[in-house]
């Protein structure tokens, strides 16, 4: 049975406040989920009262001025901080995004909320567990696989066919759209998810690539892509604007097109 | 297929190898009811106020007994394939998908049997239930 609320001891309870220091200009306050399961009964919420005029205009630079001058024992990850890598994708105020591309004068609330990706095991703090996610990129072949000869330089392709993949090679693999998707909360042992899916969408797309229908056959079960109800949050969460639902639409509409040769198990 | 019998690589579920022709089923369901529901709601409003004897009337014609028949075959076939959906996505134990499952498939076979029973009967001008078993 599908689990409506919070296990036992995963309730978070409210943590430590870092108060702002007195005569501190321009105080925003932010409300970041703290869990080291190797020690911590039970997660928890704790406040840093920040001036914003002491960092940047982004919330990964708030996280980054957290770490650096109040509490070096907040983990999270980044790396390029300009919305290219994926690492720093997280929940800020209630809505998966990429700390770095997000400015908390972006935020609607007073008080900014910032969790970990949701339904992901978490490792520490904002870092979760993202093995399964990868294996499920990794399932879906993400790689060019062609029945022709290695050609001498490289496989040439027609604008046309170009344009195709515009709106697919960009994804970044931050994990955003999948783990704002229910029906990846509830099945996600079965779905692949968003991301995954548009990836595979990203080859099967591709003319240069002679593994269509096998890429097809892969993806063919009630689970791994009919799972996807339509919900639209990964096209409304991805940091990079695209659209992972129509590409899943498109792999749907290919299952059932004239061309399609299905093969047996 | 339960959870325990599914093949899995490396934490990835092996594909079954089908889904495309339930969908294709879902779809065509919705797209047949689409004039059908359209038909029901015209010949519900038609017959409001003709009194027991007209609705009688109605269902003898033929063609209204088909259409009508054919409007609930199709809507419990799509209601199915609904329920069946919901239950996959939120039932998760082997056990409890499977008997919810043809316990909701029962139900709708025999709303289905009843329909085409009480609408045949109707259309052939016999009372609702045959001699006998009427109230």
């Amino acid at each position: 049975m599908v689990q409506l609320s919070l296990p036992r001891g995963s309730k978070p309870t409210k943590g430590k406040v870092h108060k702002a220091p007195k005569g501190a200009k321009n105080v925003k306050t932010y409300r970041v989920y703290r869990y080291d399961p190797e020690v911590d009964a039970d997660p928890r919420w704790d406040e840093y009262q920040v001036s914003a005029d002491d960092h940047g205009p982004m919330l990964l630079d708030a996280l980054i001025h957290i770490k650096s001058t109040i509490d070096p024992t907040l983990t999270f990850r980044r790396s390029c901080r300009e919305g290219i890598c994926g690492s720093c994708s997280m929940n800020i105020d209630g809505r998966n995004t990429l700390a770095c591309t997000k400015g908390w004068e972006e935020c609607q609330s007073s008080t900014i909320a910032i969790a970990p990706l949701p339904h992901q095991p978490v490792v520490k703090d904002l870092v979760t567990d993202l093995s399964l996610f990868y294996a499920q990129y990794d399932s879906i072949k993400p790689y060019l696989q062609s029945d022709e000869p290695d050609p001498e330089k490289e496989r040439r392709q027609s604008p046309a066919d170009r344009e195709k993949l515009d709106g697919l090679y960009e994804c970044i693999l931050c994990a955003c759209c999948s783990t704002s998707c229910p029906s990846y909360w509830w099945n996600q042992t079965e779905y692949l998810g968003p991301a995954a899916l548009l990836q595979s969408y990203r080859w099967i797309a591709d003319s240069r690539d002679d593994k269509t229908q096998e890429r097809l056959d892969d993806l063919e079960d009630p689970f791994k892509l009919y799972r996807c109800h339509t919900i639209m949050n990964c096209a409304q969460v991805c940091p990079k604007g695209l659209n992972p639902a129509k590409a899943i639409a498109e792999t749907k509409k290919l299952m059932v097109a004239p061309g399609r040769r299905k093969q047996a198990a | 297929m339960s959870r325990q019998t599914k093949a899995f690589v490396k934490g990835v579920k092996v594909s079954e190898r089908h889904g495309a022709g339930e969908w294709t089923a879902e779809r065509l369901s919705s797209l047949i009811l689409i004039p059908l529901a359209l038909w029901a709601l015209w010949s519900g409003f038609s017959i409001a106020g003709a009194g027991y004897e007209g609705v009688l009337d109605w269902v003898s014609n033929r063609v209204n007994a088909a259409l009508l028949a054919a409007t609930i075959l199709i809507s419990i076939w799509h209601m199915n394939m609904g329920a069946k959906v919901i239950v996959d996505d939120y039932i998760h134990t082997p056990g409890s998908n499977r008997a919810l499952s043809a316990l909701i498939g029962l139900g709708c076979l025999l709303l289905a049997a009843a329909s085409v029973f009480f609408i045949t009967r109707l259309a052939l001008g016999s009372a609702p239930l045959p001699a006998g078993l009427a109230f």
